[in-house]
């Protein structure tokens, strides 16, 4: 095959994942000054404005905004996909969601309807142009890999969070339309495990065998577990459409049954292979995806006792213990790990295509020190401390929200100053090869 | 017949298989190409590879890594033999 026709401008600029993956830690901060601010109040319920707030300050404001900077490099890098004009969409991309998420949290917490019917625009606009450029890169790309076909459907998934997010947000804007509870379960359902779950799976399959040089996951695996879970998820939402309680029970419950399922075998298998991999030096990517995946199975774990052992129990605990597990637990754990591989591995490759010569590429350092682990091993600590101290608060707010969100907040400051480290040794390295 | 020189980096972890590739590309001589093997295929190799002025191939293995061949660009003798390296190659291909 030959591939020389490929262009120099496939990789984006890093200015523009660096915009986002900057952005996102001041989310974490922001979503932890609202729980300060708000008190152990915030987890009376599942349903508190600033609960609802902080939530979405996490996953708009964070995660997907790293997983949108993140996608802007990954798929030219890992399947050879091209974005039309990276640069500025980006920039737009970045600014509606930054302006929305903020809107939307103000919305909430504060019942300023103004503020959530302003936001709604923005990160429809916003998000649709992602999807619409994301799916368009990825039909592009040359690669057959099940890690570039799970970003379909994970692209997929979000615009189906943000198609229901969209219906439920608009009867907070305007009161007039009706708002369910099935359609909020189902919002979060797609994005908490169709976008942010089958994305980590995604990623998974290439990042963990190449950077944690451990065996593959199964080809079967591969090939059918995000297909089967992006499945079981359409199960789930025409379940509630379609006529008799009997059918829409047991449909409910095969797609659950199934979603579960599905997440356990990929946090197990993940864990196997992280078990057998064949360099056994120190790495903080593994902490905070073994992290990622012990939350995600505690998570189900909770979920499955639930159904056991249902009735009154838990009726507001369950849920929010379930939200600290997947939200701060899992995907806030697998979001971080990927920020402290990709930012030293992009700052390392974008440098490398400007050296020009041996000499400057001699001045490049080695990935492990653009984001030592003298400095992410104490932010790892901190955020394993702020999820003990969440999961906790979930259960007894007045004792342990205000260290919870103390913590949180710290963790989220500390990866902050440890990106803008990483970026600032591309600067330094940069400035260098002109010198 | 140019020489073949063959570099396997499929056990090292990233960014160390892109480094060791780009060193040995930078000893490249006329009359000779560089078979080297990755874990996977190494997108961001390509676009190096192209500042680094210097035509390439590259082919999965039935072992599920990546070969990927590269010579001094104009080099037409190192070029036709990297072709005719690739198994199942109906012989030299014009580039």
């Amino acid at each position: 095959m030959d591939r020389a026709a490929l262009s120099l401008e496939q990789a984006p600029p890093l200015a523009v994942p660096a915009r986002f993956f900057l952005t996102a830690p001041l989310f974490g901060v922001a979503a932890a000054v609202l729980a300060l601010w708000s008190g152990p109040a915030l987890l009376a319920s599942r349903w508190t404005p600033a609960l609802l707030g902080a939530t979405h300050l996490l996953t708009l404001g964070f995660v997907a905004m790293v997983m949108v900077g993140a996608l802007f490099q990954l798929l030219p890098v890992l399947g050879g996909a091209r974005w039309r004009r990276p640069y500025p969409f980006s920039v737009a991309v970045h600014l509606l969601l930054t302006a929305g998420t903020l809107l939307l949290a103000a919305g909430f917490s504060a019942g300023c309807t103004y503020c959530t019917q302003m936001a709604l625009p923005l990160l429809a606009t916003g998000l649709t142009l992602f999807i619409g450029l994301a799916l368009a890169a990825l039909r592009g790309s040359p690669s057959q890999h099940a890690s570039v076909k799970a970003m379909g459907y994970a692209v997929t998934g979000l615009g189906m969070t943000l198609l229901l997010g969209l219906y439920v947000g608009a009867s907070h804007g305007w009161t007039a339309l009706p708002a369910t509870r099935a359609y909020t379960d189902l919002h979060l359902s797609w994005g908490l495990l169709g976008w942010v779950g089958l994305l980590g799976v995604g990623v998974a399959y290439q990042v963990v065998p190449m950077f944690q040089m451990t065996p593959e996951y199964p080809a079967a695996l591969r090939r059918w577990l995000v297909p089967g879970l992006f499945a079981a998820l359409l199960l789930l939402s025409v379940a509630p459409v379609l006529p008799g309680q009997y059918a829409v029970t047991v449909l409910r419950t095969v797609a659950e049954v199934g979603l579960a399922a599905g997440f356990v075998l990929f946090a197990v298998w993940t864990l196997y292979v992280q078990a057998r991999r064949r360099r056994r030096l120190p790495d903080i990517t593994l902490w905070f995806w073994r992290l990622a995946m012990l939350c995600l199975l505690a998570g189900a774990l909770l979920w499955a006792a639930r159904q056991l052992y249902g009735g009154a129990w838990g009726e507001v605990r369950y849920p929010l213990l379930l939200g600290m597990l997947l939200i701060p637990g899992f995907a806030v754990s697998i979001v971080s790990g990927m920020l402290y591989k990709i930012l030293p591995f992009l700052v390392w490759l974008h440098l490398q295509t400007h050296a020009g010569s041996r000499e400057a590429r001699r001045r490049i350092p080695n990935t492990k020190a653009i984001i030592p682990d003298r400095r992410a091993r104490p932010q790892f600590v901190l955020h394993a401390l702020a999820l003990l101290l969440l999961t906790g608060a979930a259960l007894w707010p007045y004792l342990l929200l205000w260290p919870a969100a103390l913590t949180f907040a710290a963790a989220c400051g500390l990866l902050w100053l440890n990106l803008l480290y990483g970026l600032r040794t591309y600067r330094a390295v940069l400035r260098g090869f002109d010198a | 017949m140019a020489q073949e020189r063959v570099l396997d980096v499929s056990m090292l972890e990233p960014p160390e298989p892109l480094e060791r590739a780009l060193d040995a590309v930078e000893t490249l001589r006329a009359g000779e190409y560089l078979r080297m093997i990755f874990p996977r295929e190494p997108h961001p190799l390509f676009t190096l590879l192209e500042q680094y002025g210097v035509e390439f191939l590259s082919d999965p293995t039935p072992d599920m890594r990546w070969e990927v061949r590269a010579w001094l660009q104009g080099d037409t003798e190192a070029a036709r033999a990297a072709h005719a390296s690739v198994p199942g190659s109906a012989g030299p291909a014009t580039h």
